[in-house]
This record gives C-alpha cells, structure tokens and sequence, in this order.
C-alpha cells in the first residue's frame, strides 16, 4: 500500500491501525475507529454533500466501516453511508481527478470488495432484484477483462503489452474474482428462493474453481434436501462419492462422503443411521464440530434429550472458542426450554460465558433471554 | 416440543482481497468460523443444523411428531408416573402414548421422554392433551394435566376438468396449488382409477430408457403456484359395450397426491372418489372407432364409425351422407343399415377425403329411422389435419 505524502490532514494511515479491535471482533469499537479517522480525513459525520477529497486509504477505510457494518447486520446503517457513493463510477472517484495526487496513474481507486460488497447489500433490505442487477453488472465487467487479456490487451482493451508474469497474475485475479461475484449471485439467488438458477448458477461456477467440486456439488445436493427432492440430492451426492473413489483418500473429502450419506439417513426419518454415520465423522475427524452438533441434534430426535444436552454443555465447556457459535447457542437454548421451565437460569450461565469471551459483536438473541 | 425437521445454518459471507485494509483478516474469521464449508467458505448453505425455533405450521396430510418431556424440577423423589398423551379433535380422541405402564420412580433433575409421531387426518383444530399421574414422596396421589392446542391447515386446492373425447376416452385436468407458505416438491401424483377404467398418466416424457417429467427442472412448486396434471381414462373392455348408454354420474377414480418439504417432511392427500356426469348422447350416439391424425391433401382415408342406439326402442336405419364444402364423400349414400335393437351397436367403414388443406371437420352424416321418420344429422364428429404431399412448388 502507498503511504503518500498527502495523506489529509497529516494522519498516517497504517494497515494494522483497526486489527487488533477486529480480531477480538470488538466489531463496534472498530466501526467507530474508522470513524473518528474518517473524520480526521475530512470526510466524518455531517460531511455528506461536501466537496470530496478521496484517496485509496480513504476508501479503504470507507470498504472496512460498511463491511463491519455488514456484519454487523447494521444493512440501513451501511445502505445510508454508500449512498453519496451513487453507484462508484463518480469522477470523484477515479485516480485521474486527482493527478498532482496520483499522477500518471489511471483507472478506479474504488476497490473491488468495497464493489462486490455495494452489490450485495441490497438484497438483505429486501431488495434482492437490484443486488442481482448490480452482481450480474460486475459479472459483466469481469467478463469483459478476462476477454481482453485473453486477446492479448490490457484489462481496459487498450494494447498495452504486459509482461508474461503480470498479464498471468492479472488473469488469477480477475478469475478468482469473477468466481467471487458468482457466488454472491447463487447464494442471492438462493436467498430469494429461486432454486433452479440458484443451482445452475453454483454448478456453474465448478469451471473456475475445480477444486471447489466436491463442496459445491454437496452443497447443492443439501439445496435439493431442503427443496424436498431427495432423489435428486442423491443423485449429487453419488457424483461427489465416484470423484472421492477415483482420487483416493483425502481426508475433508471422505467427512463430505459421510456428511451427505448422513443428511440422506435425516431425509428418511432414520435419526439412528443418521446418527450413527456422524459418529463416523468423529472417528476421522473428532474435533469437527459440525459433526458433534449434528450428532447431538439427533440425539433429540430419539428421544435422548439429557444425553445431547450432556454432549453439547461439554463441548462447550472443552472448547468455548469454537462451540459458543450462534448455531450451537440456538440449539442449547432450545434444549434448555423443553427440559424444564427453569431454563432461564442456565441461559443466563451460557450469557456469562459469552461475555467472557466474545467482543461486542455477539449477536445475544440467540440466547432467547426475552 | 413439536420436532419438525431441523434447518441448515446459512452464513452471511463479508470478504475482502488480500490488497485490502483488513488483509486476511476476514477469510481467517470465516475459517475459523465453526459453521462455514471448510475450503468453499463463501458458500451460504452450511451443514450445521439448527432445532426448530416455532410450531411453525402443520398441514393435512403431514405427519406431527413431538417430543414429549416430564422433567422432575423439585428435589424429591416421585413414584409411579404414568404419563399419557391424547389428541383431541372435534371429532374424535386419539391416544398416542407408546406405552401406557407406569415409571416405578423419578429422581430429582431425571426426565421421562417420549416421541409421538401422527398422521394428520382432519383439518382445524387441535388438542394435544399430556396427562400425568404420579405419588409423592408422602404418599399423595397427585395428577396435572397440560394442553397445547393446533391449527391444521388445508395445504393444497386441487380442482378437477374432464375432457370428452371423439373415441371413448376421457381425459382428467388435475390442477394442483400448493397453498402453504414453502416449497413442496411433487414426488407423486397418480390417479387411481374405478374398476371401470384404465388409466395412462401423460406427465412424463421418455426419450430412451429415460422418463422426465414434463415440468422439466422445475420439480417443486412455490406457494402459490398451480400446476396441471393430465390424465387419460379408457373404459375397460367389459364396460365397453356400455359405455355409450352409461348416462348420469359415474366414479372415475381418485388422486393420490405424495408431497415432501424440507430435508424430507412427508404429506399424503386422496382425493375422495371423482365423479363425471356422462355426457346426453340422444337416441343415437354416433362416434369414431377409428381416425387417421393427419391426411393428405385430395386423398380419400378410411373412418370407421360406430352407431349406438341409446333409445329405448328398436330402430331402422338409413345413413346418408351430405358432401360438404371441403369435405367430401365416397360411396353409396341412402343405405339400409338394418334393424339395431335398443343398447346395440354397429360398426361402419366410410371413406372419405378433404379438398381444403388444415383442420377439418368431419361432417355431413344423416342418419334416419325410418319407423319414426326422425332425422338425425352429425357435424362436426371429429377433426383431422389436412397437408398437401408435395415438396415443390405446385401445391
């Protein structure tokens, strides 16, 4: 990253200025970082509408608020600060408006996550059709690159010759990141519950990541379990058996094998089997922690509520690092709630280990203390 | 607690490139994230599974299953539990305890746990009942009982059209709407025809050893949407011979309707028995045994008609017939058929061609019983499609 001299107002920008807010995912301290250096840069609270002055570590730090935002799951929040940014094409914001800044460079400042992330937010406000339109224009703005360098030009069409090695990388890149948009395409489309392009659109992108096959391929097979078309997620889950049987043994592959057999066994109403080929899992893997919470899941099912309780109040104990996740914490409540109508006192305990632990991001609804 | 089938975590996957600000700090968080596919973590639908939050909505046909728990929260031990668990409808009382011999004794912090599972049956309201009876430490007898009560609701509109036919046959328009609010997928719906007919499902394509579906990819419905199945029903041979003179309301069959929804959540309709109300044939009822589809151009083809006397008394018959403006005649009009006793029929070759290319209609037999002096005339039997034979340039 370019330091330049004239970084505004005199206030040097490094890389690690937010991490250690955001590894302890003190997400909200960290928001709040990057606004008071916003601020110092001239572009704070109450300065929409002004002239702007933005430089690439300026719209680093715009790229690093809305997406804690995002996660965050603060979509207004991030909508209502992206919207001076109109759709990231303003002159503004182009190195060429700057040139005693940036001189001789071309080209947008705009960084490409900050692009993906401006599409997808849409459709978590419920407007799913303008995010697909935005992702499907970025789609085409990849593909268009991808041509260009293929022919031999410079990404913007120009003949530019590049140097072997920069014409390669540039082409990784752009790969990876045309594959980065088609995921966000399938999993909006899967969002809107639009299945059939949801699937085609994640088959889709196997060509570009064909080491990504087996999830994708059993990840689609689990769209078909929860559309209730148990044949035809078998029917996927078979591929993903014949490709581990020619490859030979790798170890997240054979978990995938026995992961779907086992959401098959679910699918037939055969909790036993089901259970017992997450047990299987374990055996290769023991600390996954799909596999432990699945198993527990059921557990319940059978009718064995004190023994999964009893599994996953120790997995928490173990290991509270990887085990105080949303999913698990919805899972324990529950339980709780169907033991006894004291559940409110181990909810609260399970309150205590979570303050203990995790920053100010945790989302506590899980916990059903209301 | 009600255990629907559990649901799959999904993920909100926040990325960024390496060249970026947080550098590798967000992939490091999804990685680490207990709940995202290992090596495709931007992938939405994890594998993690989440118990049901709600109720949620059950429908007719559905299988309720519940999770039923007695859980000792005192700090005494207590003797002889009998749990039992009955399903009050507005109808009836449906006991639903696997076992009905009572727990010798339940310590503090113990549970008693039971799965019942139910195949709905009615639609509206219902009361689950949970009875438990148990002893004190003391000796006292003591019983409480709790209710939890549901709505069933009606999961899908079917409605019914049937098609006569020119031959016997009837076709059946099934129009299916799925009316929850999820996606149901269609694993099977056939009819079950009446002892009167054979049925032929015409919802699949083959194409080589393969059958697909004619609704292609789309193999589930959405809420609210429709979806028409066909059906055709052939009168078996016995019924045959009566079938012209069947009148009033007959059973054609039933639809057996299996749907399932997320990770495998079974439902199961029938239809009650299908009626039709037989189409009025008059005295005589004229129809085509045998029709070619399509015809060449001026060329006479062969139909085979069949005459059925409806009436109650025997008639006399002499069939004419009329040239009309494209369709054209071929043989001895006028002709004496004989005497044809009330339910009889009889089967008469005509030839015939077409001078106007297209769908044509067949018309222009008159049919008359001479005991009567009754007139009967016949437009429009059946259609047939018309080409011309040539490649070139003279047609």
């Amino acid at each position: 990253m370019t330091h330049n001299k004239a970084s505004r107002c005199g206030v040097p920008l490094t890389c690690c200025d937010s991490s250690p807010l955001q590894s302890s995912k003190n997400w909200r301290a960290a928001v709040d970082l990057t606004g008071r250096l916003l601020t110092a840069h001239g572009q704070g609270y109450g300065k929409a509408g002004q002239p702007t002055s933005h430089t690439t570590d300026s719209l680093q730090l715009w790229f690093v608020r809305l997406s804690l935002l995002t996660k965050l799951n603060l979509f207004q929040n991030a909508e209502l600060e992206c919207e001076p940014f109109g759709n990231l094409d303003q002159p503004d914001l182009y190195y060429e408006y700057y040139p005693t800044v940036y001189p001789g460079r071309r080209g947008s400042m705009v960084p490409f996550s900050m692009r993906l992330l401006h599409a997808e937010l849409p459709q978590y406000l419920g407007k799913p059709q303008e995010a697909l339109d935005r992702l499907y224009n970025l789609k085409t703005i990849c593909l268009a690159i991808l041509e260009n360098l293929g022919k031999g030009l410079a990404e913007d069409g120009s003949m530019i010759t590049l140097a072997q090695e920069n014409r390669q990388a540039s082409l990784t890149l752009w790969r990876s990141r045309l594959s980065r948009v088609m995921y966000s395409m399938a999993n909006c489309l899967l969002l809107m519950k639009d299945y059939v392009l949801a699937v085609e659109t994640y088959h889709s992108i196997i060509q570009y990541e064909p080491q990504q096959r087996v999830q994708l391929l059993s990840g689609i097979g689990r769209i078909f379990l929860q559309i209730g078309d148990v044949k035809t997620a078998e029917r996927y889950f078979q591929d993903v058996e014949k490709a581990y049987q020619m490859k030979g043994s790798n170890l997240s592959h054979a978990t995938c094998v026995l992961m779907n057999r086992a959401f098959v066994y679910l699918s037939q109403n055969n909790y036993a089997d089901a259970h017992t080929t997450f047990l299987e899992v374990l055996k290769i893997d023991p600390k996954n922690p799909v596999a432990n919470n699945n198993a527990a899941v059921c557990l319940l099912y059978l009718g064995r509520l004190k023994e999964s309780l009893g599994q996953l109040e120790g997995l928490v104990q173990q290991d509270p690092a990887l085990y105080l996740h949303e999913s698990v914490l919805f899972n324990l409540t529950t339980m709780y709630e169907l033991e006894s109508s004291r559940s409110t006192q181990k909810k609260q305990a399970l309150l205590d280990a979570v303050a203990c632990r995790e920053g100010d991001s945790f989302n506590t609804q899980c916990l059903k203390l209301v | 607690m009600r255990l629907t089938k559990p649901t799959l975590f999904t993920n909100l996957p926040v990325t960024c490139e390496g060249r970026d600000l947080p550098g590798d700090l967000f992939a490091q968080l999804m990685r680490e994230d207990p709940s995202t596919i290992k090596g495709a973590e931007t992938l939405m639908l994890g594998e993690m599974l989440t118990l049901p939050q709600n109720f949620g909505n059950i429908f007719l046909g559905e299988t309720f299953s519940s999770y039923i728990s007695v859980h000792n929260d005192s700090n005494q031990v207590v003797k002889d539990i009998l749990v039992k668990a009955d399903l009050q409808t507005s109808s009836q009382r449906l006991n639903l305890s696997a076992s009905n011999t009572a727990v010798a004794e339940l310590k503090p912090e113990c549970c008693i746990d039971d799965v019942i599972h139910h195949e709905v049956k009615e639609i509206g309201t219902h009361i689950l009942v949970c009875a438990v009876s148990y002893t004190s430490q003391f000796g006292e007898k003591l019983y409480f009982r709790k209710f939890f009560k549901f709505q069933v609701l009606k999961p899908l509109d079917v409605k019914t059209k049937f098609y006569n036919a020119e031959t016997d046959e009837v076709f059946l328009e099934a129009q299916i709407q799925n009316i929850t609010t999820s996606p149901m997928f269609m694993e099977k719906v056939s009819l079950e025809p009446s002892m009167m007919y054979n049925v032929t499902e015409l919802n699949s394509v083959t194409s080589r050893d393969q059958g697909e579906s004619t609704f292609g990819k789309m193999s589930y419905l959405q809420p609210m949407d429709t979806r028409q199945y066909l059906y055709c029903l052939k009168p078996k041979t016995e019924y045959a011979e009566k079938a012209g003179v069947i009148k009033g309301v007959t059973v054609i069959g039933k639809l057996d309707i299996v749907w399932k929804t997320n990770l495998g959540e079974r439902g199961r309709l029938q239809t009650s028995q299908l009626q039709r109300m037989a189409p009025g044939y008059g005295d005589i009822r004229l129809s085509l045994e045998v029709i070619p589809d399509t015809v060449n151009l001026e060329e006479p083809f062969d139909i085979v008609c069949k005459i059925t006397n409806c009436s109650e008394r025997t008639m006399d018959l002499v069939m004419e017939m009329c040239n009309m403006r494209s369709i054209h005649w071929c043989g001895i009009s006028g002709r004496q058929l004989g005497k044809l006793t009330p339910g009889a029929s009889l089967l008469l070759p005509l030839t015939v061609f077409s001078s106007e290319q297209g769908l044509q209609s067949i018309s222009g037999l008159r049919l008359t019983d001479t005991f009567l002096k009754r007139t009967y005339e016949y437009d429009d039997i059946a259609q047939v499609c018309v080409v011309c034979p040539f490649m070139s340039n003279e047609c």
